[in-house]
């Protein structure tokens, strides 16, 4: 028999797929006997392995690409001739010498992209939609993403050791997130969220949020919701501007420089910000682990006395624009966190992750004619995540290729839009971690001869998708429906839509109903186990009502109910979930009132609920050869409760404007407690429920000096408090204080 | 199952048979426009083409008055046409869009739209809104020039801001001589209302800081016009801030020189002008003369800033201003 405690020695039965080994050391082996040697070596590029799944090769996909443009050329020449404006002759715009637009100088236009795939207000947009000013950031002291996110209704930031774990709606993971429309996200793992000191928001214009799914228009894991990070341009600043920041505990020290310029024809602009400081000061006791590669370091020689190194950040934004038609864009970042994790049986050990990201993308726009214009969107992005646990370092990478034609079209005398458009995108994920069993049970005391077993999984994936979105205005009534079919060449293919209706018979008010729906892309784990995958799909229906009768006065509600399918979870001990299904019912209320100019008082309340079947996991217990050579494996099923996070999250804000040069902020936070489950299985626990307030002072122009000075108090009671960690409950973050000087030159 | 998520499944198969349908509809609409694009609706409705020059939010809140003051007039059809910021030669085409309806009344919101609608013959009703200098964008051939600019009258803000402020007499008007005919309409306006204004002109944003320096003892206010070498949303920020720091009151035009500093600014409704312009267009409509108009607006007075300043003020007795605290 081999088995170790409750972790299992896995026997992939299906040589089919083929996975390079990293069993102890993490050596890609291809050879084995020894505890983990039973595991046949096998090493084979799941490139091969995938390439059928229902009923379909992938090596038809070059085809389908080939196929599929020709298609796009062929329709667009057709619409050339249907519609012989789109054909119209193109002429140079003629200068009409009116400087109309100095008249908005300053002024907040509040448009988003990411619901239509085209600039609008955010009122009227099909979506549930919302925009942060950096101004708004900026005076709020939010120095991060999850900050300005945590504010907002329906977003709760979870803490982890490695960073933050978004919830939306009551869904982890379940965020697009986009910097200038180019995914943020990994499929190596659902964990990577660059929304702290990772993402500078040092060089970004404005943050667009929009609640609920966005498959129709974004493809896949626009799940809950979508966060596009939009960077400034030349056109929105020119000049030089400096940020210096610092903060304790933990002697955080950052700085940026932005430069733009404003060329006529031209405009570029550039941001580089490094951050560092301590993140995590916690002890890690054990220090040593890995050994020789083939068995750990004897438990007596493992305990030490270490701490995690400091964080550090940096990273370079840069565009630049030609007229209006084409856009240069890219982004660099190299980012190294290192932190402590604990078990619950005590154990500490220091890891480590450090990104490396890097995104060149074009844009290219041309307008046919007032009716139509085309879009085309390039990009070429890499991921180099290097893992370090305790004293050995694992290398996973991605690399993805996307572009995409998209045709707008006014139809109906201006009172239709049609969008459409086709993309393709292929991503190369090499050594992609997929763990067996419970990470902390390797590292105590009684093991002294196995290794963790890790599989490194290399995978090639295409997807090729076709997309439409109609928008029509009647009187006070917007209608829209989308739809948007997508040719997945490692798993089975998906439609997705849309559907929505609003209505604003006044500037004061306007009612949303919409309906959508969105697909996830998988995890490694799955793609590996997997025979037939089910992806996990979701389906909403959104309410919203919101209404300004006044400067002063502004409150909106939004009721959504979210229908989850085949939906899987991941623990850390039990592995992933057999496909489930959960609904979530909630309401998102928000308002803002200024009882004097000088002051504004906001507030939001998000309540959900979720009903549903227990998480089913089944756990390898143990795997043994019987005397006739048969490997046998003993599986334990467990169940724990869905993991929706807080069930209610509050934000009550004042904002306090004396002077035009001072911005003072309190806000006050509310998380509800959460139910807990011990990955073991060995009982619950609850969180309490956690208060927090947050204070910030923004000094505009200092006499003397120049400058902004926004000083920022997080935690201001130092409330101390648990949340839940990895493998076991964490200290939620303590006071801090941060101080940010900002001046333009 | 939960009684909500019955309904919630029943909504949604309602939803996919609406949209089912509506998919239908819409693609039997769509092979009717292209084989019959010269089809029409009702009978001898007044119709009116909106032409709306981008979509941002100011153009929207127009387009949201206009159709809030014509929304009472049930045989006014309206029908918007977006363009786009760099709306090029397919004119001709966007032309024969809106002229297949035969609309009755052209009304052009922002300088791109009001170029489309004046700069071709037509024989019905043309307005303008939301342009800051009409008369540079319509073909002076053209009659019938009417409508809403957002231009404040530069004899309005000296006015307000002369009865406000008594004791600033000399004001300061930074501009490029290159740029700005408005210049000399200002200093024009100024001479009325006992003001003495102190001509700043620079020919590039770099001399800016040096004509303010040069400047500021002999000045008590600043008054900013829409002007392109000076104009920007960091040079604003810069140049009040600069004044408040020599005690020079700065007279702007929208909320954005208000919240910087500035002790007066001068904020136009959006929704309030394409009310106005509608009200224009039935006015046009039952036979009465056509007028260029000023844009509603109000005075904002900045309270604190005055306070810091120390300036002497006088409230005035007129709705156009609101104090501001």
């Amino acid at each position: 028999m081999i088995a170790f405690g409750n972790h299992p020695l896995k026997i992939p039965a299906d040589a089919r797929r083929k996975t390079k080994r990293s069993g102890i050391g993490m050596r890609k082996e291809r050879s084995s006997r020894s505890a983990v040697e039973l595991l046949p070596a096998i090493r084979m590029n799941c490139r091969n392995s995938w390439r059928r799944y229902g009923g379909k090769y992938m090596s038809v996909s070059g085809i389908h690409l080939v196929s599929w443009f020709v298609c796009v050329i062929c329709l667009l020449g057709g619409l050339s001739a249907a519609f012989p404006a789109v054909a119209g002759d193109l002429r140079e715009k003629p200068d009409i010498g009116d400087d109309t637009m100095l008249m908005f100088v300053g002024e907040d236009l509040e448009v988003l992209t990411i619901a239509s795939r085209r600039e609008e207000s955010a009122r009227q947009a099909p979506a549930v939609a919302q925009v942060v000013t950096r101004r708004q950031f900026q005076q709020a002291g939010a120095d991060s993403l999850a900050k300005v996110l945590e504010g907002l209704p329906g977003f709760h930031m979870a803490p982890k050791e490695w960073g933050t774990r978004p919830y939306l709606r009551g869904i982890p993971d379940s965020v697009l997130l986009l910097h200038d429309t180019a995914p943020l996200s990994s499929d190596i793992s659902k964990s990577f969220h660059p929304l702290d000191e990772d993402l500078s928001l040092a060089g970004v214009k404005r943050i667009e949020i929009v609640r609920g799914p966005g498959s129709v228009l974004w493809g896949p894991d626009a799940f809950a919701g979508i966060v596009n990070v939009v960077p400034m341009t030349g056109k929105d600043f020119s000049g030089i501007e400096t940020g210096l920041d610092y903060g304790e505990p933990g002697f955080q020290r950052g700085g940026y420089l932005n430069m733009g310029r404003d060329g006529g024809p031209w405009n570029g602009f550039l941001s580089i910000s490094g951050q560092a400081g301590e993140a995590d000061d916690s002890l890690c006791r054990v220090t040593r682990f890995w050994g020789d590669g083939d068995t750990p370091v004897p438990p007596e020689d493992r305990i030490g006395s270490d701490r995690p190194d400091e964080a550090r950040h940096v990273e370079a934004v840069g565009n630049i624009a030609v007229e209006d038609w084409l856009t240069l864009s890219g982004r660099i970042a190299d980012s190294r966190g290192e932190y402590a994790l604990r078990s619950e049986d005590e154990l500490s050990w220091c890891e480590g992750r450090d990104y490396r990201t890097g995104m060149l993308k074009a844009e290219a726009r041309k307008t046919l004619n007032h009716l139509s214009s085309l879009r085309w969107t390039g990009y070429l992005s890499r991921l180099d995540i290097d893992h370090q646990i305790i004293d050995r370092t694992l290398t996973q990478r991605e690399t993805t290729f996307y572009t995409e034609l998209i045709h707008d079209r006014a139809l109906w005398s201006g009172d239709g839009l049609l969008t459409g458009g086709v993309s393709y995108r292929e991503k190369h994920v090499a050594d992609a971690l997929v763990w067996e069993g419970y990470f902390p049970d390797y590292l105590k005391p009684d093991n002294a001869f196995l290794l963790p077993l890790v599989a490194e999984v290399d995978y090639d994936t295409r997807l090729m998708s076709v997309f439409g979105q109609y928008n029509h205005r009647v009187a006070d009534f917007h209608l829209w429906i989308g739809l948007r079919y997508d040719d997945h060449d490692a798993y089975e293919d998906r439609l997705s839509y849309n559907a929505g209706l609003s209505w604003s018979p006044s500037n004061a008010w306007i009612v949303k109903l919409i309906y959508g729906t969105a697909y996830r892309t998988p995890f490694a784990k799955q793609l590996r186990d997997e025979d037939r995958l089910e992806l996990e799909y979701i389906e909403s229906l959104n309410l919203q009502f919101a209404w300004t009768p006044s400067e002063r006065v502004s409150f909106g509600v939004c009721g959504f109910w979210n229908r989850l399918r085949d939906h899987v979870m991941e623990d850390p001990y039990a592995g992933l979930s057999s496909p489930n299904r959960q609904d979530i019912k909630g309401l998102e209320l928000e308002g803002r009132y200024l009882p004097i100019p000088s002051l504004a008082l906001s507030a939001n309340l998000t309540l959900m609920d979720n009903s549903g079947p227990d998480e089913a996991f089944r756990l390898l217990v143990g795997t043994f050869v019987d005397a006739d050579g048969n490997v046998v494996k003993i599986y334990e099923d467990l169940d724990n409760p869905y993991d929706s996070g807080p069930l209610a999250l509050a934000n009550v804000a004042a904002e306090w404007k004396p002077t035009p040069g001072f911005v003072g902020r309190l806000e006050l936070g509310y998380t509800s407690s959460r139910h807990l489950v011990f990955p073991r299985g060995e009982g619950d626990a609850a969180t309490s429920d956690i208060w927090l307030l947050d204070a910030s002072a923004t000094f505009e122009d200092l006499p003397g000096i120049g400058g902004d000075v926004t000083v920022t108090v997080r935690n201001a009671l130092d409330h101390r408090y648990d949340t839940p960690g990895t493998y076991a409950f964490m200290e939620g973050d303590p006071a801090s204080v941060r101080i940010m000087f900002r001046k333009k030159w | 199952m939960n009684p909500p998520f019955i309904i919630i499944d029943r909504v949604r198969d309602a939803l996919r048979c609406v949209a089912a349908a509506a998919s239908v509809f819409f693609a039997v609409q769509l092979a009717w426009a292209i084989w019959s694009p010269g089809v029409s609706g009702q009978e001898n409705p007044f119709r009116v083409a909106v032409v709306v020059s981008m979509n941002i939010r100011p153009y929207f809140e127009a387009m949201e008055g206009m159709r809030k003051a014509l929304g009472d007039s049930p045989d006014i059809e309206i029908k918007s046409y977006v363009l786009s910021d760099d709306a090029s030669g397919g004119e001709a085409s966007l032309a024969r869009k809106v002229f297949a309806d035969a609309p009755s009344a052209l009304v052009g919101i922002g300088p791109e739209a009001t170029r489309f609608v004046f700069n071709r013959p037509f024989d019905g009703i043309r307005l303008y809104a939301m342009v800051l200098h009409p008369e540079k964008i319509i073909d002076p051939e053209a009659g019938d020039a009417c409508g809403i600019s957002l231009q404040v009258p530069f004899a309005a803000q000296i006015r307000i801001f002369r009865q406000t402020f008594p004791d600033i007499r000399r004001i300061g008007l930074l501009y490029d001589p290159a740029n700005n005919g408005d210049a000399e309409a200002a200093i024009s306006a100024a001479d009325g209302n006992g003001a003495e204004i102190v001509s700043l002109p620079v020919s590039r944003r770099e001399e800016i800081a040096e004509a303010l320096r040069r400047n500021w003892a002999k000045i008590d206010g600043l008054w900013l016009i829409p002007d392109r070498t000076v104009i920007t949303e960091s040079l604003v920020r810069y140049i009040v801030k600069e004044a408040i720091a020599n005690g020079v009151a700065v007279l702007g035009y929208n909320r954005f020189f208000f919240e910087s500093g500035a002790a007066m600014a001068f904020v136009v409704d959006y929704e309030a002008v394409g009310i106005e312009t509608a009200r224009s267009l039935l006015n046009r409509r039952a036979g009465e003369p056509c007028f260029s108009m000023a844009p509603p607006f109000k005075a904002w007075l900045n309270m604190p800033v005055t306070e810091a300043l120390g300036v002497r003020k006088v409230h005035p007795d007129t709705s156009e201003v609101e104090v501001k605290p």
